[in-house]
């Protein structure tokens, strides 16, 4: 008895006498369909036109007059301090000094005990 | 007359040396109570035995007894502390002083009745009362300690003043150097603006039952203080620096 081979006729990838081809999209078919693709396109057309304003803003912008421009300032160096050098005070307000200055450096704090006040509850 | 200050001033010393090393030695004695007073506490939460009660009694009496006698001890380190620059103010310093030793005796005074205290009954209502009365002595302690900085700073300023004026004075002194000595009246006045605040602070009312502890903003008042007093010498350096060249 011969024998019948079934397929189903509306699907033609289902067809088991022939392999399964994969349909090549267009790029137009992608970009209606893939959302990757359209994010990329967004992001690329974004990008050329801020490119394209800088170019037409630094065309149009007038150039900087040369008497704008300021003279070059010099570069800040560390100076070394040497006022709080002792021998360079004179002599007769150097103990002023001192004395001063310890005082302002001392602290008279006495720090305040810790308590538990619920001690005895 | 000379010698007499200067021996006056070193015995001042030592005296506030020793009542530091006392209050050290307190906080000690409180600690090792304090953790008896924790051990003893935690046995009778367990047991809950008429004898463990007892213990507990007896740790608690010991803890508060060492509390009040390591709060004496730093009321009293205090209230001599303030004698180091009493001169700068000495009627308000005087009456913070008074306070202190008020609190000191009321601090002795409890430490007669803490020994006569038998049940748990008796401890709860007496710790009632501290922490109510504890609300005045904080006052007074960082009255006290904001005081005995608004008065080291008046000195430092003063100091600074009396050395300004003699530089001011001094023959080599030009009036290019006047001009760098003018901008010290203004951070004068800004010192002791800061020193108004600070006192202030230590003037605001407090509730009856809840200590608002102004200390951490008068220090904070005081810290600019400090700023000002070392920019003025800052200054005054600069200028001294320039008399001798």
């Amino acid at each position: 008895m011969e024998e019948n081979i079934y397929q189903n006729i509306d699907l033609i990838n289902n067809n088991p006498l022939e392999p399964e081809t994969k349909v090549e999209l267009t790029f137009k078919q992608k970009l209606k369909t893939d959302r990757k693709i359209q994010i990329l396109v967004g992001l690329t057309f974004f990008t050329i036109l801020i490119l394209l304003l800088s170019i037409v803003i630094s065309v149009f912008r007038p150039p900087v007059k040369k008497e704008n421009l300021g003279q070059n300032l010099p570069t800040p160096i560390a100076v070394p301090t040497i006022i709080n050098q002792a021998n360079i005070l004179p002599t007769q307000y150097q103990s002023q000094f001192d004395t001063i200055e310890n005082k302002i450096k001392y602290n008279p704090e006495i720090i305040p005990p810790e308590i538990d006040l619920n001690l005895g509850n | 007359m000379l010698s007499l200050f200067f021996s006056l001033a070193l015995a001042q010393e030592n005296l506030l040396g020793q009542y530091k090393t006392d209050y050290s030695f307190q906080i000690n004695q409180y600690q090792k109570s304090y953790i008896e007073y924790v051990d003893k506490k935690e046995v009778y939460t367990k047991y809950r035995t008429v004898s463990t009660e007892q213990d507990k009694i007896t740790a608690t009496k010991n803890a508060l007894f060492a509390r009040n006698s390591m709060l004496k001890s730093y009321l009293l380190a205090l209230r001599v502390s303030l004698d180091e620059f009493k001169t700068q103010n000495p009627t308000t310093t005087e009456k913070t002083q008074i306070e202190l030793s008020r609190w000191e005796d009321w601090c002795s005074e409890q430490n007669l009745i803490i020994p006569n205290l038998n049940t748990q009954a008796d401890i709860t209502t007496w710790v009632d009362t501290f922490k109510e009365k504890y609300v005045s002595i904080q006052q007074v302690i960082y009255v006290s300690l904001s005081q005995n900085q608004i008065n080291q700073k008046i000195e430092t300023l003063n100091l600074i003043k009396k050395l300004s004026d003699d530089i001011k004075n001094d023959p080599k002194t030009g009036t290019i150097l006047n001009d760098w000595l003018s901008s010290l009246p203004v951070k004068s006045d800004l010192v002791m603006s800061s020193l108004k605040a600070t006192t202030d602070l230590t003037q605001a009312k407090q509730l009856s039952n809840r200590f608002d502890n102004f200390y951490p903003e008068a220090k904070s008042q005081l810290n600019r203080t400090n700023n000002y007093l070392v920019n003025m010498l800052s200054d005054l350096r600069a200028v001294a620096i320039k008399l001798n060249q």
